[in-house]
């Protein structure tokens, strides 16, 4: 193999490996913002549209970020907050939080009245719960109507554990995810609500 | 020059027809042609892919060394299939949802790979396009043939309209994995009878 062979395949591949990337990045650019908007609209929004009442705006346009703490490595964690408004009046906000639960983390979206503390409802958006058994925190609604219209100083945890939550049968871990997805949201809120000027 | 960028094109739909001649590409054919929704999804991905990975590999056929070309092939396949996964995600999110990790996985479709280098790497530009136009679509099309006789034996329904009786039961074997094979192995066997008997005939 001569000098000038390897230059070449050298010079090729770098070249080539190079315009990929930097093509690549291009796309991720400029797809990024609707990638984002495309997530939360599929993803999110049937959360939103359980939970949520009353209200005559888009609450994904009408996102907010928020610092809510840091993570082990010291970053910031931020957690996006949907505002549902009717008029020009803030009458809920929905946030995600997460739990434990028997296969992995349960995500609980949450809706708050600001007005008056209430919870409004919550729904599971993501879950990895044996199916049958612990998700049922999402096909049985009268598990998550529990949380639903209870003031923040209800007692949002098992039955079990001296609160006002019936777990489901059979599904206990995963009852206990949802329903300390629910406590650390509350937790959360009553952190930030000084910041979000409502 | 023009009968045989026409040429090139219509090859892919029959005589070279890639999943169906060769058993290249079966693996997606198999795994997303329980819907006829899925299956055209999955085929334009593969068609622009394919168009994009043997136009390129056309343009650069006489400056990348030989001892490299794969790695700088696969490297021009991924981005198109990257930028497909991208694109989909932010236009098509439902279908991205179905297909899932089907599309990374056109990386490693044969045909694609197959014909960058059988094909676009001896051949000019238009001539490649026009190859992977056609290779791509006959893709498409064996695709849409399998999951047509899936969805509609299976399901009953077409595209997502019902095409059978209300009252037709449904036959669940078609949409699980083992009546992929069934149904491609017939497809494959009815279109050997089929060539058989037009060779015959020339001859």
């Amino acid at each position: 193999m001569s000098l000038r062979e390897i230059i070449q395949m050298v010079l090729v591949l770098t070249i080539v490996a190079a315009v990929c990337a930097g093509g690549l990045a291009a796309v991720k650019m400029v797809t990024m913002e609707q990638i984002e908007y495309q997530q939360i609209k599929f993803i999110k929004e049937p959360a939103l549209k359980k939970i949520l009442t009353d209200y005559d705006n888009d609450p994904i346009s009408d996102r907010i970020q928020l610092v809510t703490g840091k993570d082990a490595r010291g970053r910031d964690v931020s957690t996006t907050f949907f505002l549902a408004k009717k008029g020009s009046q803030l009458v809920s906000l929905a946030f995600e939080s997460t739990g434990s639960g028997y296969g992995g983390p349960i995500g609980v979206m949450i809706a708050i009245a600001p007005e008056d503390d209430v919870v409004q409802g919550i729904a599971v958006t993501t879950q990895s719960e044996t199916p049958g058994l612990g998700t049922k925190i999402i096909d049985d609604p009268s598990f998550s109507a529990q949380f639903a219209d209870k003031p923040l100083s209800a007692n949002f945890s098992l039955s079990a554990a001296g609160g006002q939550i019936q777990a489901i049968t059979g599904a206990t871990v995963s009852s206990t995810g949802v329903s300390n997805a629910v406590n650390r949201g509350i937790e959360l809120y009553q952190a930030v609500k000084p910041e979000l000027d409502l | 020059m023009a009968a045989r960028i026409v040429n090139e094109f219509t090859k892919g739909f029959w005589k070279e027809i890639a999943p169906l001649r060769f058993a290249l590409g079966i693996c997606p054919a198999l795994a997303v042609s329980t819907k006829v929704e899925s299956a055209l999804g999955m085929g334009f991905a593969v068609v622009f892919v394919l168009c994009m990975s043997n136009v390129l590999v056309s343009a650069v056929r006489n400056i990348v060394p030989d001892k490299v070309r794969i790695a700088v092939f696969i490297s021009i396949i991924a981005t198109g299939v990257v930028i497909v996964e991208l694109v989909m995600q932010a236009y098509f999110y439902p279908l991205f949802l179905v297909l899932g990790i089907w599309i990374p996985l056109i990386v490693v479709n044969c045909v694609v790979l197959g014909r960058a280098e059988a094909f676009a790497r001896k051949n000019p530009v238009l001539l490649s396009l026009s190859d992977g136009l056609g290779m791509g679509l006959g893709f498409t099309l064996s695709l849409v043939v399998i999951s047509s006789i899936r969805e509609i034996l299976g399901d009953g329904t077409w595209l997502g309209m019902m095409v059978l009786p209300e009252a037709y039961p449904g036959f669940g074997f078609l949409l699980r994995p083992p009546g992929a094979f069934v149904i491609f192995g017939l497809v494959l066997g009815i279109m050997n009878v089929i060539s058989a008997r037009l060779e015959n005939k020339t001859a």
